[in-house]
């Protein structure tokens, strides 16, 4: 009783998290017509920063300087690792591809000379990441200010300056606190609102007269990362040129607008280069052959059968509902593809959360081919187009590596690129 | 005592007219009026006369109306004025003379067909809106009418079989007696003009054929200048048939003098009901066509008005029932307030200060609130009442009148046991991530005396059990239902549906 | 091609110029339109009573099936609440397939013996097609573009699509509900040119236009401010009640100061065509 819809297209895309829409915007970008399954909302919780290795060696408290030494150890030590099945080029290639594309879209990323900055988190504690926005990069000048200034907003959850001035005080000479109250705003003040604020020159003007008492004493301003939603790096320079002075963007907890601009962006470019997108739509059943796959999409209204002939699987981890956990094992929910894990539950934490070790349910996953192709317990692969990438696949502990944005763009990239040679070469 | 009763009845007549005029003038301080004076002259006419409008929305309902219109128009003009109109138009005028006659009889039959479909249509349009108290409100003009036909009919028929009556215009007109032939007149009136004898001549005459000849001179001589032949009178002579065998009572009673009476009774009685009842309609028609319909620049300056005499231009014909967007919302509930003649009836027993009590009003003011102004109403009804004005009017009106339906605190109960259920599907997998809050416009633009709750915190109210709290907050009553909330969720959950729901569960019907 | 023409309540009142250029643009793609007796949508209801507001689609639909049309309709709220009660409907159906929950089936009986009171049965086979989605899924966009006579001025234009199709898009399935096109292709081809704005998919407030004025007002003039950023010449709708709300007196003054203009997207596409 449900409406039918048939679509033929050349690559399917499940899921629509950040690998779901670099591989979106890889295949778009090379022409195929392009379809997504997904539910983009998983998009609001990403922050916005593109971390490719933060952390390695493991050691507590250390911060990976220079990327490329971090990933050669890496490559060396786990070989399993998504980032061992490419060379540091290719990695560094997928990045600039996604920078370019969000380019397009009006998102600007700083360029990163292979080195990871320290940000400073809403928290008042850094965090390494690889790719900054344009708003946030200015935090690398913290080092050397010594007259810092915050501001915040009164009624703004998750970000209080006095808080982070305590942590941060020892370092510059003095931190002021510059605390702002609207007054036509009463119980929340909830971030995209203020950041659609922002967008009124009006209101910008109201902003940098609150600022300007401050003008002589500081030489660095840091904000919450509420400076508008579109052209934020463009509010942003025109505060500063108001105010005459310097300022940067301080990421916070999510959804952070940051991600809700990265989630724009993706979105807006997406559009315009025709791709498809079932939103919300799950897939229900599957089959395939040599010659490519039949899916069945359906969301509440729909039920759409879809006809391709690759597959790029980023239907993520256990949120994003890529892998389940039964009693006994975890299991891939589309595919029902093999999923490397430890041999029983026990085995998959540990005791202490904070274990060094990290846990190992953390690095299961889909084992692929060096193009992301899942392969099967004897090493072949399941079919010659689908393709995996993301957080689903194995041996990639990203939250502690800090690899995520990596890892999904590198596999996403990857496989798009081989699915692009394949179906060149078959003439399809 | 015929013109006593008539002046009389004038004076009621008039009195009764500036009454109800008074009436709805005093509450109409309640209703904005229209500014300016401008009038529609040409559709006023033609829908008045021909009933332009009824044509179009039902062609039986017109067949009908103009049987009557058309019948009645008649005879009131020619009949009932006959003294004043008919006589100075037509020299040779006179009742019994065709076709005269012959038209007073057909217009006749033709209103009293129409009241007999009156009476079907009501019977059948009580049934289908299942509308018992509006079942006897037109009966009472419909029957006056039929009666006073009726009555017509009647006296002529009785005055058909009239001995009496007979031997009166034989001395005042013919000059003829027993010797000379008047027993000839009476068997030529016995056999062509169905009058009843007390001793029948027909069948106890011996050369029949031969009085019937004299008859006929005599007749032509004395009495064919002012009496046609009766069969052209069709309805009456009929009747005239069936009362023959009660003839020589009748005859002998004199029923035609008070027939007579009657009927001219019935008239004035008619005359002084005009005011009171649904015949008001008659005078109201014109005066509510005359005037403009109110457009889209009056509601965008807010100067909708309404004239609340027009409303006894209704004539209860349900047309704009049949129409009305919202009967599918009847149909359900069958709460036939949410109607529009129903609400038309409401309005004006509130219009003529026929106090309705607290429960009446907010019912009204909550069925009036079902109502989407889509003008259909309006576009159909033949009496051309500007009704889209009335609703607006009204709801603005009743919003004034402050009347407080729901309790501002304490506990509203909820309609039905509404299954917002908890569940994997609904707010349960609520994580309180904001995020519904974050792209909500009421929560970006409302001020705080404007709104109180955040979506994420109603969705947290759910999952606490406090079904009341989250239902009477000012956040479910602001709702845009723009989805938004819904569609970026990251955990699927159906805010705004759960909203919506919430409202349901609480507003009262 | 022949389309049944659900105008919705307020068109006839409130936004006359809608339903006449809807009209006129129709008459020149050569659509034929049959004026059915709708009611209401069911929409208004949606906020007091499921039952009315279901059983108040499902008549609309079922009369459109009885003559075996599809449903076209120029308002975006019309639209979404017939594809949601079709919805519903078949949510409904399948609920009693799976199992025998009797409520549900209690209630569709319900609503098909009120349908058959009126000799009318739905089977669900009736179409909802808004006035975009129609242009550009059914005659084709490419197919318009040939039919455009004279190509407009090179104005800015800003669109605003309405909610109520937009979202939830598993209901309406309308366009991708975080990044729509199709109104702004549509503008294009008109030889105007449609700019990016931060309001396309943000309601117009009309909703609670009754209930509060000054909410309702506040979101309304968010879009001038917008809409003068973005430079734009005209705001284009494609909806009743959001040009309602944009027609609203206070509103249309401050935009003769900046010289913006609501405009209803069919004014556009009949000077064109």
């Amino acid at each position: 009783m449900i409406d039918k819809q048939n679509i033929t297209c050349d690559i399917v895309i499940i899921g629509a998290g950040f690998a779901g829409m670099a591989a979106a915007a890889r295949a778009s970008q090379l022409g195929l017509k392009t379809v997504m399954a997904g539910n983009s909302s998983q998009l609001y919780f990403a922050s916005g920063l593109f971390d490719l290795l933060g952390v390695y060696p493991l050691v507590p408290g250390t911060i990976l300087k220079t990327v490329e030494t971090g990933l050669n150890l890496l490559k060396e030590q786990s070989p399993g690792h998504p980032y061992s099945k490419a060379s540091i080029k290719e990695i560094l290639q997928s990045f600039d591809f996604i920078t370019h594309f969000l380019q397009t879209a009006g998102l600007s990323y700083a360029p990163s000379n292979g080195k990871n900055t320290s940000v400073l988190t809403s928290a008042g504690t850094f965090k390494p990441s690889f790719l900054i926005p344009e708003t946030i990069k200015k935090c690398n000048l913290l080092r050397k200010s010594r007259n810092l200034l915050i501001m915040d907003f009164k009624g703004l959850k998750g970000f209080n300056a006095k808080q982070m001035a305590a942590m941060i005080e020892n370092r510059h000479d003095t931190v002021d606190i510059l605390r702002i109250e609207l007054f036509q705003h009463s119980h929340v003040l909830s971030p995209m609102h203020l950041a659609a604020m922002f967008e009124s020159s009006n209101f910008l003007k109201k902003i940098a007269k609150k600022i300007l008492p401050f003008a002589d004493k500081t030489d660095l301003m840091g904000m919450p990362a509420v400076c508008g939603i579109n052209n934020s790096f463009e509010i942003l320079t025109k505060l500063e040129k108001i105010t005459g002075i310097k300022i940067f963007e301080i990421p916070m907890m999510p959804p952070s607008i940051p991600g809700l601009r990265l989630k724009n962006a993706f979105e807006k470019q997406l559009a315009k280069n025709r791709v498809q997108f079932l939103s919300q739509a799950k897939i229900k059943s599957q089959e395939f052959n040599n010659d490519g796959f039949i899916l069945n999409a359906v969301n509440q209204n729909m039920e759409t059968r879809i006809k391709t002939q690759g597959i790029i699987l980023a239907s993520g981890r256990f949120q994003g509902g890529g892998l389940h956990a039964k009693r006994g094992k975890v299991i891939e929910t589309i595919f029902n593809l093999p999923v490397y894990q430890p041999e029983n539950r026990n085995l998959w934490h540990n005791i202490n959360f904070f274990e060094k070790q990290g846990h190992m349910i953390n690095g299961a996953g889909i084992e692929t081919d060096n193009v992301f192709r899942p392969v099967d317990r004897n090493n072949s692969i399941i079919h010659k187009n689908l393709y995996a990438a993301g957080t689903i696949l194995a041996h990639n502990d990203w939250i502690r590596l800090k690899s995520g944005s990596g890892v999904s763009a590198l596999s996403a990239y990857t496989a798009v690129n081989d699915f692009y040679a394949n179906s060149i070469k078959t003439g399809a | 005592m015929f013109y006593p009763a008539l002046y009389a009845s004038l004076l009621f007549a008039a009195a009764g007219f500036l009454f109800q005029i008074y009436r709805f003038n005093r509450t109409n301080k309640l209703w904005q009026k229209q500014k300016g004076f401008k009038f529609n002259f040409a559709p006023a006419f033609f829908n008045t006369l021909f009933q332009t409008k009824l044509f179009k929305a039902s062609k039986t309902r017109w067949i009908i109306h103009s049987l009557v219109l058309s019948g009645f128009i008649y005879l009131l003009f020619f009949h009932a004025l006959a003294d004043l109109i008919s006589v100075k138009i037509f020299a040779y005028y006179q009742p019994t003379v065709d076709p005269f006659q012959f038209l007073r009889n057909v217009t006749g039959f033709m209103v009293a067909m129409g009241c007999f479909g009156f009476l079907l249509k009501k019977f059948f349009n009580v049934r289908s809106t299942r509308n018992i108290r509006g079942k006897y409100q037109n009966l009472f003009s419909i029957l006056l009418i039929f009666s006073l036909i009726f009555s017509g009919f009647m006296l002529e028929a009785v005055k058909i079989i009239s001995e009496p009556l007979f031997m009166e215009m034989v001395e005042d007109y013919a000059g003829v007696d027993e010797d000379s032939g008047l027993d000839d007149l009476k068997i030529y009136w016995e056999k062509n003009y169905s009058v009843v004898f007390q001793n029948s001549l027909i069948s106890s005459y011996q050369s029949l054929e031969e009085a019937l000849e004299e008859g006929k001179i005599l007749n032509e001589e004395y009495c064919l200048d002012c009496h046609s032949n009766i069969s052209s009178a069709f309805v009456s002579k009929a009747l005239a048939g069936y009362l023959k065998k009660t003839a020589q009572f009748l005859n002998s009673s004199r029923a035609d003098n008070l027939l007579y009476h009657i009927h001219y009774l019935l008239s004035f009685l008619m005359l002084i009901c005009l005011p009171f009842s649904r015949l008001f309609h008659i005078l109201l028609i014109p005066f509510a066509n005359l005037k403009p319909k109110s457009d889209i620049q009056d509601f965008q300056k807010q100067k909708m008005g309404f004239h609340p005499v027009t409303l006894d231009a209704c004539t209860g014909c349900m047309l704009c029932s049949q129409v009305c967007s919202v009967y599918p919302n009847f149909v359900v509930t069958q709460n036939i307030e949410v109607l529009p003649h129903a609400k038309i009836r409401s309005t004006r027993k509130m219009m003529l200060g026929r106090h309705l009590d607290l429960k009446e009003l907010s019912s009204l003011q909550l069925s009036n609130k079902e109502c989407t102004t889509c003008n259909n109403c309006t576009n159909i009804c033949p009496s051309g009442i500007d009704l889209q004005a009335l609703w607006i009017t009204l709801s603005k009106t009743l919003d004034n009148m402050d009347l407080k339906t729901t309790p501002a605190h304490g506990n509203i109960p909820f309609k039905k046991e509404y299954d917002i259920i908890p569940g994997s599907e609904s707010f349960d997998n609520c994580v309180q991530c904001t995020i519904c809050t974050n792209v909500c416009p009421v929560i970006e633009y409302s001020s705080k005396s404007e709104n109180d709750m955040t979506p994420q915190q109603i969705m947290n109210l759910l999952r606490l059990g406090k079904k009341q709290m989250a239902a009477q907050t000012q956040m479910v009553q602001n709702c845009l239902t723009c989805y938004s909330c819904q569609e970026s969720c990251p955990g699927e959950i159906k805010v705004t549906d759960i909203i919506i729901e919430l409202r349901q569960a609480v507003t009262e019907c | 091609m022949k389309l049944a023409y659900f105008p919705g309540c307020k068109i006839d009142f409130y936004l006359k110029d809608y339903g006449i250029s809807f009209k006129s643009i129709m008459k020149k793609l050569s659509v034929e339109l049959v004026e059915l007796p709708f009611n209401c949508c069911g929409y208004p209801a949606r906020n007091t009573d499921y039952e009315v507001c279901m059983f108040s689609s499902l008549r609309n639909l079922a009369l459109a099936r009885k003559y075996k049309l599809d449903i076209i309709t120029p308002c975006m709220c019309c639209y979404g609440q017939l594809q949601y009660a079709s919805l519903q409907w078949k949510q409904l159906g399948r609920q009693i397939e799976n199992s025998a929950k009797k409520q549900t089936s209690e209630l569709k009986q319900k609503f098909n013996d009120l349908l058959a009171q009126e000799n009318l049965f739905w089977d669900g086979k009736t179409e909802i097609k808004h006035l975009l989605t129609f242009l550009y899924n059914d005659i084709g966009i490419l197919n318009l573009k040939k039919k455009i006579k004279n190509r407009l001025p090179e104005k800015k234009v800003v669109t605003q699509y309405g909610c109520h199709a937009l979202r939830p898009f598993t209901v309406t399935g309308f366009d991708n509900p975080h990044a729509p096109q199709i109104f702004e292709e549509l503008i294009n081809i008109t030889g105007l040119k449609s700019v990016e704005w931060s309001k396309n998919t943000e309601c117009c407030g009309n909703p609670i236009l009754e209930n509060s004025k000054t909410l309702s007002l506040k979101i309304l003039n968010s879009k001038l401010d917008a809409a003068i950023k973005a430079k734009a010449d005209y705001i284009c709708t494609a909806c009743t009640h959001c040009q309602m709300q944009y027609n609203e007196l206070s509103f249309q003054k401050e935009c003769k100061k900046h010289n913006i203009t609501p405009t209803l997207f069919t004014q556009i596409l009949d000077n064109a065509l």
